[in-house]
């Protein structure tokens, strides 16, 4: 992969394996998240590996009075501008029993969904102003339909697919080209411990299957592959069924 | 860290063990009942000063890594173990040697520090000169004075990614001890695979192999444009379901012999790096080819004087048990170092592979150690299983002491092992 290529969640299990996925392939990167330590030493291990450029810079999702900012810094760190934007940001709660959690049920909406849209709208007009560019969002199958138990975190993974979606849309014509990817359960810090997980997933494989998708110029892609039938089949259940499924 | 910090204080396991690629062959990497911290995100290179080839990664990175990334850029690792898939938190925690020990030493001798979290939540930054003692209670300190954060140590560079080797076949143990310390002037690498199916006049019959970093002009021709490249090996793997019962004294007996006569004396042969270090890599899962029961290495040390007769008294006892060891590698030592339970002693280290049939391994293992003990030597603890805290006392006189500087360094008992409560290292809980 050739230019310079932004993740935005880059300490995330995902967001590390696509840095050095894309690092192997040649990208340069600039690396996005909270802990900057963390950050740093996933950078310096891309540049003594692949010997590709790697800048980082400090991002909060919820900081959205500094996102102008934050994303002209990224755009200054690429020696020609950003070819690429990957958003791996993610928040999972608590399961949703108990009383209404107005601070929990702000942070899921926030971090999953509208910190998502701040980054990504300001990134749709860079490169639709040079006429060249992607946009890879990472959502969830949960997103498809939407489960009990952590519902809020499906909603916000329903409302970036049809921001992905409508974004696709916008930017016919402009040479941007929008990615949407829907992963099953992955094995990284998010899920870890958690119970009735299956089917898990290696972030390794999951990066993997985004590179070869960006690659090829997919639209939407669900990781492993099989999730497509999957939700297909469960996007099928009529409601009534669906309730009593408990899924 | 400040995450693992914390959760170590909280201590909802009672103690922890790190964890790297779970190569040891006994219980160094287990913590029975307890908590065990996966090193394998910690993998990462921080610096490189190819002025010096000085490295600085994280603990858990695996040396196929560096190999991997600094291989090709003409630098290689001064000390190597049998394998590559090991860390280089575990290769410290190990102290471990590879076929040079007689000329360079062991790994820490390439070490030039390395970050210790310790029980007390502080990361301790350790060396020769800065907290040397924790520094040397870490080396050959089986992960039981802390978490080795980072690691920096010194590459060594070369010319090629191929090696020169000399082959030699000696008829009996005297011939290789010969062959061995005929090496200790003249090869940077040496080792002796010993037929341990051989008895009587043919005891301890062996190939000695001899090998340097070939120059970029000793390759051959083909070779020399690209010197630095590597094959590709394609790895096999055994299957699980591989049946044991194929590998047996008399199969191995007519393999080792048929290998021995027909193995020819050969010198300047020119042979890639991976094939030199790690020839059973090669093999994924080769342990395998023992079937379900598997597999015991034992590896022991003999000092100068005791080293015919201790080899000697060991193969006989395993034959006379009717285990024979299938394989044995003999490899020289030089000076030991100063790891408070590193293995390395000055003498001859015996390495034995043998089928884990029959009941009670663990009582004729003992009659080994008592021939190890009684010699002078000791058991190497990354390979061991059945060592009394008796035995090993009298094995390690460093324990003492290691006892103490661990105190200091983890007064809580956080950092624990099965081996080292069986070892007396730390208290069970």
């Amino acid at each position: 992969m050739k230019g310079t290529v932004l993740i935005v969640g880059a300490t995330s299990g995902i967001g590390r394996a696509l840095a050095v996925r894309l690092a192997a392939s040649g990208a340069g990167l600039v690396l996005a998240g909270r802990n900057t330590d963390e950050l740093e030493r996933t950078a310096s291990d891309c540049r003594l590996r692949f010997g590709v450029p790697v800048a980082i810079q400090a991002f909060e999702a919820r900081n959205f009075a500094q996102h102008g900012h934050f994303y002209e810094s990224c755009e200054r760190a690429a020696p020609e501008g950003l070819d690429g934007v990957i958003l791996c940001i993610g928040y999972l709660g608590p399961t949703d029993e108990g009383p209404f959690d107005d601070g929990e049920a702000a942070r899921t909406l926030d971090v999953n969904f509208v910190g998502c849209v701040s980054v990504l709208e300001r990134a749709a007009r860079a490169m639709a102003a040079r006429r060249h560019g992607f946009l890879c969002v990472v959502s969830s199958v949960a997103g498809d339909r939407i489960r009990r138990g952590r519902f809020l975190y499906g909603v916000a993974k329903a409302a970036l697919n049809r921001f992905a979606e409508a974004q696709r849309a916008a930017l016919a014509g402009t040479g941007v080209r929008v990615l949407l990817v829907k992963p099953g359960p992955v094995d990284t810090r998010m899920t870890y411990g958690l119970p009735g997980m299956a089917l898990m997933a290696s972030p390794e494989q999951v990066a993997g299957d985004i590179h070869r998708a960006l690659r090829a110029g997919e639209t939407i892609v669900y990781t492993p592959w099989f999730w497509r039938w999957i939700m297909a089949l469960i996007k099928m259940v009529p409601e009534p069924i669906f309730r009593r499924l408990r899924l | 860290m400040a995450a693992t910090a914390r959760v170590l204080a909280e201590g909802g396991q009672g103690s922890y063990l790190a964890r790297g690629l779970g190569r040891a062959y006994g219980d160094a990497a287990l913590n029975e009942g307890a908590g065990v911290v996966s090193f394998e995100l910690l993998d990462r290179l921080l610096e490189f000063d190819p002025a010096d080839g000085s490295l600085l990664c994280e603990g858990g990175t695996s040396l196929s890594r560096i190999l991997e990334v600094f291989v090709p850029r003409g630098w290689f690792l001064p000390v190597t173990p049998g394998t590559q898939h090991v860390t280089v938190a575990g290769a410290v925690a190990s102290d471990v040697h590879g076929k040079n020990h007689h000329r360079d030493g062991s790994f820490s001798a390439f070490v030039t520090g390395l970050e210790l979290l310790t029980g007390t939540g502080e990361l301790l930054d350790c060396s020769r000169t800065k907290a040397p003692e924790a520094f040397w209670a870490t080396v050959g300190g089986m992960g039981l004075t802390g978490f080795i954060r980072s690691v920096r140590l010194r590459l060594r560079p070369i010319e090629s990614a191929w090696m020169r080797v000399d082959v030699r076949r000696a008829r009996d143990l005297d011939a290789t001890l010969e062959a061995l310390e005929a090496a200790d002037r003249s090869a940077t690498y040496s080792v002796a695979w010993i037929d341990g199916t051989a008895a009587g006049p043919s005891l301890g019959r062996s190939i000695v192999t001899y090998g340097e970093h070939a120059l970029a002009d000793q390759l051959p021709p083909r070779l020399r444009h690209q010197p630095l490249a590597a094959p590709a090996r394609r790895a096999r793997t055994v299957p699980h379901s591989f049946p044991g019962w194929l590998l047996n004294r008399a199969s191995v007996g007519l393999f080792n012999r048929a290998y021995w006569s027909r193995h020819p004396e050969r010198d300047g042969q020119i042979v890639d790096y991976p094939s030199f270090f790690y020839p059973l890599d090669v093999l994924h899962a080769w342990h395998r080819l023992y079937g379900r029961r598997g597999f015991v290495q034992y590896q022991a040390v003999f000092p100068p004087l005791a080293v015919r007769e201790g080899v000697t008294a060991l193969l006989e006892t395993s034959r006379d048990a009717g285990r024979t060891a299938y394989l044995g590698v003999l490899k020289h030592f030089g000076p030991a170092g100063e790891g408070l339970l590193s293995f390395p002693l000055e003498g001859a280290t015996l390495a034995l592979d043998f089928p884990h049939r029959g009941r009670d391994f663990a009582a004729f293992a003992r009659r080994l150690d008592e021939i190890v003990a009684r010699h002078g030597g000791r058991v190497y603890l990354a390979k061991d299983a059945f060592l009394s805290a008796a035995t090993f006392a009298a094995m390690y006189p460093g324990a003492d002491r290691f006892r103490q500087v661990r105190q200091g360094l983890d007064p809580q008992g956080l950092f624990s092992s099965s081996l080292g409560r069986r070892l007396g290292l730390v208290e069970s809980p």
